[in-house]
């Protein structure tokens, strides 16, 4: 150790330095002042939460119509992305849209971050065999290629919004379980956890109760890149073809449906759908960077 | 007396935090005369690295200068572009890190680092260099130099990553070499066998030396001059005979009082009652005030510094009736080949 | 190689085999136990039973799943994964005649990426903080966030349809040329020992877009965690002391820091090798690259789960030979470890 109170106190512990003098609403604008990605981010997720509910008073026509306006006519006032070649409205579908790629992210993302969650804590507090099985089956599961995986069991299981959700939340879950378990394994949070036992929990409480909530901000730092991932895996699949019931407005299906205009020249029936596909999941890892930046004092200046 | 070699004038700064600005340098004064090994003593957290970090300019991106100059033959390195800076490390001055295991690298063998640390300065080639490393190796008493040369810093002992680190440091002798607490973490036997290979690498190099210690027996062993810190400022200043036997400050005193109950191993062991002041938010006027037995109003002014004796200087109100005292022991002076003054 | 080195390769060698055993297992269990009747898509629906168990009986349906499963892996175990319903042909000999095209894009993208994203990640890295470290961060974290198969449309109706400088989603070559005599199977390779020169660019001319499409993909987490691990690196008592020795700045970033800071480089590459070589699946159907993810892709479209699942059984060994491979590039690098 470097002689230098001060260089440690640099390193100070993480959203405490805060202080308890601050008012909640002090601590949130603290917390955002920290780090300009989380603020983006921020930003950018809650523009496509707003659209996906205010999307029935976004659009500008029926998204599921058809021939709204003329077959593949460019962009204009009338029609903001233009139209498609069955004459739907590309705008109202990209917006329409929305709402059910947030709503699959979302119910992935939490499904696979609870059952992964328990099985990272059970696997970290027991050790010992239970540990070593449940490892086991999770390297198993990362090693097949994640789209493959994805591509394969939903092909397996059949389309729909449904079964997208659980193969996502199915192939994210292994990663949240690995995190748990090894923020559970370090010597800090067993401290506490030895400490909650001294004063006679049981053991599933102290794990629950004690080390689980020590162990979590890895674990919402990593939330938002998963939720990148579905949404990108989602729109791969819809891409496809494999994913969501076909005719449903998604922005991969939308994105593959203009792949041969692309090639004579009407660029807008992918273009705006992937340019949408972009920006939110630009949104989730900017919130993920912001939320590593907050979380590790070390990452700071 | 000889001139100057470095030397820290009114050097103080703080680190930039998000828990707030932490003052950990606040008035450093040290000249380090040419030839001689001036000591830097004073407890954990007092600023020693910190301010020996200045010399070439390794301080932490988040540190800022209030004032000061640190002068290197007169002219402050603090002015100088980034590129002199760069060829002055290494040569003009040179630092053995404390935790020598975690500051050589872990994936190179010792003899690439002995390498690329003399070719940086030198034209020696490839073979040169492993000549070099090979001496220098020996110097620093490595007992195989063949064998380290090969090796990882996860292979060596404590006591030879104590040895390589000096090697690193010396292997293109700096002007000033600078050591952090060369004998922290090591058996005492090993201690003994470090003190007296740096004593003797020091002279037969002929280095100016700024050492940097927690421990006054070191200081004893190896130094001509001692610098007292404490709360990121020199308490008192001298060469080791004025400081040890007529310590003029009251908390060169209780650090005396301290090592000496240690040494002696009889009676109570003694430590200086309270703790350091917290560096961000330090008292007004003398750091030491709330640990002192002679505290007294005056002591919330800034103390003066006082020349007690030629040379010999401190920083309290009553560092005169403190240098009139009776000397309050007797440490441990090193053995008899060791010079004293030079 | 010493013998403590070996010894641990045989170690990490017996490690590996469970999982490859487990990935067997599971990609057999997915595409037996969920698939639909495979028999279906010989006949068509209205065929009477009779004629189902038949064919049934001859492609060993109608065996029961336990009894199948052992079947499946005693062929497995002399390297027999099966007939494609589709093409009629084993299910090996399709992925080794489709394995050049793939390697062909995996080698492009590759160097793509690791060429540009580790000197770029290494300088971020060492002066975190500069406007050169945001501005790699930025365009790293936006092509993180780029879909591959629509960067790839994008890039087609930029390079081709547009500008005309590059040809469409065609394959591998100009449609009705023919492909030189295989010698490695990489037609740019090929093309040259032929000495077609005509040949040769149109080779090159069609493996720009598809690489660059699957080398922007890559050339993003390579980036990054070459600019987290130097960032780790950086900070690290070790870097101060070459720096107190007074070596150049460039020396202590590409020969000290880049060497402490492999490790995590290392292993995304070998991740992302695994994904090139099997799952750039979205770029081959994209460019309609005759490779072993476009392979794949049919068998899912066409429900050809034999075809399936030797494709996923490959890609995942695939993958984790890459990790092994990975392993083995630690213990060279880093002495801790041996």
């Amino acid at each position: 150790m470097i002689d230098m109170t001060a260089d440690r106190a640099t390193e100070g512990g993480s959203l405490e330095v805060i202080g308890p003098g601050r008012s909640r609403w002090g601590k949130i604008r603290y917390v955002f002042g920290q780090s300009k990605s989380l603020t983006a981010g921020t930003i950018l997720v809650g523009i496509f939460i707003l659209i996906a509910f205010l999307a029935r008073f976004i659009t500008t026509h029926d998204p599921s119509a058809v021939l709204v306006g003329p077959p593949l006519s460019g962009v204009s006032a009338d029609h903001w992305f233009g139209t498609d070649k069955v004459g739907s409205d590309v705008f109202s579908k990209t917006i329409a849209a929305t709402a059910l790629d947030l709503r699959i992210t979302a119910s992935a993302v939490v499904s696979a971050l609870v059952v992964g969650v328990a099985l990272g804590t059970i696997a970290g507090y027991y050790a010992g065999m239970v540990d070593l099985i449940l490892l086991r089956l999770l390297e198993i599961l990362q090693s097949i290629p994640t789209l493959l995986l994805a591509m394969m069991v939903v092909v397996a299981i059949g389309p729909g919004e449904f079964n997208v959700v659980v193969v996502m939340a199915f192939i994210g879950m292994p990663y949240y379980a690995r995190l748990v378990r090894a923020e559970i394994l370090t010597k800090r949070t067993w401290e506490f956890a030895e400490a909650a036992r001294m004063v006679g929990g049981s053991p599933i409480r102290v794990a629950f109760r004690h080390l689980l909530p020590n162990s979590l901000s890895p674990v919402l730092a990593y939330a938002s890149v998963n939720a990148a991932w579905v949404v990108l895996v989602t729109a791969a699949l819809g891409f496809l073809g494999i994913g969501i019931e076909p005719g449903t407005a998604e922005w991969g299906s939308m994105i593959a449906r203009g792949q041969t205009e692309i090639i004579t020249g009407e660029w807008w029936v992918s273009v705006f759908p992937g340019l949408f596909v972009l920006i939110l999941t630009t949104g989730f890892y900017l919130l993920g960077d912001g939320a590593r930046d907050v979380m590790d004092p070390r990452s700071r200046k | 007396m000889a001139a100057n070699l470095v030397e820290i004038q009114d050097l103080e700064g703080y680190f930039d935090t998000i828990g707030g600005d932490v003052r950990a340098i606040n008035g450093v004064n040290v000249p380090i005369e040419e030839g001689t090994v001036t000591g830097l003593v004073g407890e954990t957290g007092s600023g020693k690295t910190m301010t020996a970090l200045n010399i070439p300019r390794l301080m932490p991106e988040n540190f800022r200068y209030v004032s000061g100059r640190v002068l290197f033959r007169g002219e402050d390195v603090l002015t100088w572009p980034e590129e002199r800076m760069e060829s002055f490390r290494g040569d003009g001055v040179g630092i053995a890190f404390q935790d020598p295991k975690a500051a050589l690298n872990p994936v190179f063998t010792v003899g690439e680092q002995l390498g690329r640390a003399l070719r940086t300065h030198t034209e020696a080639t490839k073979n040169e260099a492993r000549q070099a490393a090979l001496r220098i190796l020996e110097r620093v008493r490595i007992t195989d130099p063949r064998r380290t040369i090969r090796q990882y810093a996860h292979e060596l002992s404590g006591g030879m990553a104590q040895r390589v680190m000096v090697a690193l440091a010396v292997i293109h002798p700096p002007k000033l070499l600078i050591l952090d607490e060369p004998t922290t973490g090591l058996d005492v036997t090993v201690q003994a066998e470090i003190i007296s290979m740096l004593r003797d690498l020091v002279e037969s190099m002929g280095l100016t030396v700024l050492l940097i210690t927690h421990d006054l027996g070191v200081v004893g062993e190896l130094c001509d001059n001692v610098a007292v810190m404490y709360a990121g400022r020199t308490m008192e200043f001298g060469d080791i005979s004025q400081v040890f036997e007529r310590p003029a400050n009251p908390y060169t005193r209780e650090l005396l009082r301290s090592t000496e109950s240690v040494e002696g191993g009889v009676g109570d062991l003694y430590s200086i009652r309270g703790a350091p002041p917290d560096l961000r938010n330090l008292p007004q006027g003398c750091f030491f005030q709330d640990r002192c037995p002679s505290a007294a109003d005056i002591c919330r002014t800034v103390p003066p510094v006082v020349e007690v004796e030629p040379g010999h200087m401190s920083m309290c109100h009553f560092a005169e009736r403190y240098h009139a005292m009776p000397g309050p022991l007797h440490i441990t002076r090193g053995g008899p080949e060791q010079g004293g003054n030079k | 190689m010493d013998s403590g080195l070996s010894r641990q390769l045989v170690t990490r060698l017996l490690l590996v085999a469970p999982v490859i055993f487990g990935v067997v297992t599971l990609t057999f269990l997915v595409a037996r136990v969920f698939a639909p009747d495979p028999v279906a898509l010989y006949i068509p629906a209205q065929a009477d039973e009779e004629l189902r168990q038949k064919i049934r009986a001859e492609l060993g349906f109608d065996k029961s799943i336990p009894e199948q499963y052992g079947v499946f892996l005693a062929d497995l175990a002399q390297g027999d994964l099966g007939e494609s319903t589709i093409t009629g042909r084993p299910v090996t000999s399709d992925l080794w005649d489709r394995l050049p095209a793939t390697v062909e894009l995996a080698l492009v993208s590759l160097t793509f990426a690791v060429v540009i994203g580790v000197p770029l990640g290494v300088l971020a890295g060492a002066r975190r903080d500069s406007p050169l470290d945001f501005s790699v961060r930025g365009i790293t974290l936006i092509g993180m966030a780029l879909p591959s198969f629509w960067l790839g449309l994008v890039l087609i109706l930029i390079f081709f349809v547009i500008l005309g400088w590059l040809p469409g989603p065609v394959g591998r070559l100009p449609l009705g040329a023919t492909a030189p005599e295989k010698v490695t199977g990489l037609y740019t390779l090929d093309s040259l020992i032929r000495g077609d020169l005509a040949l040769w660019w149109e080779s090159v001319r069609h493996l720009v877009l598809p690489g660059l499409t699957l080398g922007v993909v890559i050339v993003a987490p390579i980036t990054r965690v070459a600019r987290a691990s130097m960032v780790e690196v950086m900070r690290s008592e070790y870097i101060r002391t070459p720096k107190a020795l007074g070596i150049r700045k460039q020396v202590i970033y590409f020969r000290y820091a880049l060497k402490n800071a492999l490790l995590p480089i290392v292993t995304m590459i070998g991740t992302i090798v695994g994904f090139v070589f099997t799952g750039a699946v979205l770029v081959e159907a994209v460019f309609n690259w005759p490779g072993m993810g476009k392979y794949g892709l049919d068998a899912i479209l066409k429900s050809d789960f034999t075809a399936l699942q030797g494709f996923v059984v490959v890609a995942s060994v695939t993958y984790i030979v890459a990790f092994f491979l990975v392993d083995v590039i630690y213990m060279l690098i880093d002495p801790r470890t041996r």
